[in-house]
């Protein structure tokens, strides 16, 4: 990933598109990938992506450096999704899969269609534990910029992430059993 | 401690987050109790499973939306003196009538004159608006919102529409 200094920002804060463009590289692929990963619905991730980036354009003159422009970033990316998909998706349940598996259980499923399934399981946690677990688990951040990203603390992003685990773990039991796909 | 908090701290290693301590407090529980090695079993698994997703392809128009989107916030940028358009529709002024774009057709304006250009910026789309103006524009051209011009793309329609502006009401409006 391209690394953005701090003049490419103060660049695109004077209206330099070329500097807006070279933002767009270093963050595009893991604002669609964080989107994709949150709503598992490709249309949906690309009308998102680009809301957070038309968002990131027009609020880049409010940045201010009392953050990383990761993590800022990455707050205008949480909060144009998380307020896109409450207004569009109802609640799901995890509990689905387990009903879906008992129907079919002598099917052997290969890897693409556990991908699936955990893809899935994934955009229907509950919307409070969700982002904390995308950032965790499936970006790798550390919890203290979890804890930054999301204005929680460390002990609730452990917390959450952890509460996600075990729920992925109940609705996908039947196909994480150790040795089945491996 | 009870199992629920060494599960707790079996995630937490599992992203790197656990302290030296806690992981050798971890370790002797595990060794003593097969639930929790079981759920650290299913869960090491399953984040191996996570590492190995596919990342997915981001599609090659994405920027070129983005460009288009903003080349209108651009238009619109530093507007002064502009009444304020949400959209789809456009309020022509408190308590005025409005018009749905995406029906396109006529409607009544309120203190515009012929230079009057809408603009795009950061709070939709504007239209600047000249006090004391009474003199009838000939053609006022609008441009969508983000919303409308989905609208009008989801129809077919260009993204630029020009009405032509009715006589009637305009000076009773503006009065």
């Amino acid at each position: 990933m391209q690394t953005i200094d701090i003049s490419t920002i103060y660049a695109c804060q004077r209206g330099d598109q070329e500097a807006f463009r070279q933002i767009y590289e270093a963050y595009h692929k893991k604002i669609y990938r964080l989107i994709y990963r949150y709503c598992n619905d490709p249309e949906e991730t690309l009308d998102l992506t680009q809301e957070v980036f038309i968002r990131v354009y027009k609020g880049i003159s409010n940045f201010r450096s009392e953050c990383s422009f990761e993590t800022w970033i990455y707050q205008i990316a949480i909060n144009t999704v998380t307020s896109a998909m409450r207004k569009s998706k109802p609640y799901e349940s995890l509990n689905h899969l387990q009903t879906d598996k008992s129907e079919q259980a002598d099917v052997y499923l290969e890897i693409q269609e556990l991908e699936q399934h955990i893809e899935r399981s994934i955009s229907i946690l509950p919307e409070s534990l969700r982002m904390a677990f995308i950032l965790t688990a499936v970006e790798h951040l550390p919890y203290a910029e979890v804890e930054k990203i999301l204005g929680i603390s460390i002990e609730a992003v452990r917390m959450r992430v952890s509460r996600a685990r075990q729920l992925l773990r109940e609705s996908l039991q039947p196909y994480i059993n150790e040795g089945k796909n491996q | 401690m009870k199992c629920n908090i060494y599960r707790e701290l079996i995630s937490a290693w599992m992203d790197n987050e656990i302290s030296s301590f806690e992981k050798q407090e971890l370790q002797e529980h595990l060794d003593q109790c097969s639930d929790c090695r079981a759920v650290w079993k299913s869960l090491s698994y399953l984040q191996e499973q996570i590492k190995r997703l596919v990342d997915p392809d981001v599609p090659d128009e994405l920027w070129n939306q983005i460009t288009k989107e903003i080349e209108f916030f651009r238009i619109g940028r530093g507007s002064e003196n502009c009444m304020s358009l949400k959209s789809p529709f456009i309020p022509l002024s408190k308590g005025g009538m409005t018009l749905p774009l995406e029906k396109g057709g006529r409607g009544d304006f309120k203190s515009f004159n012929a230079n009057s250009i809408p603009t795009l910026n950061s709070e939709g789309l504007k239209i600047r608006k000249d006090k004391g103006t009474t003199k009838l524009p000939e053609t006022i051209i609008l441009l969508p919102t983000a919303y409308g011009r989905k609208l009008l793309e989801a129809k077919g329609e260009n993204h630029v529409k020009v009405f032509d502006s009715p006589a009637r009401n305009f000076n009773k409006k503006t009065g």
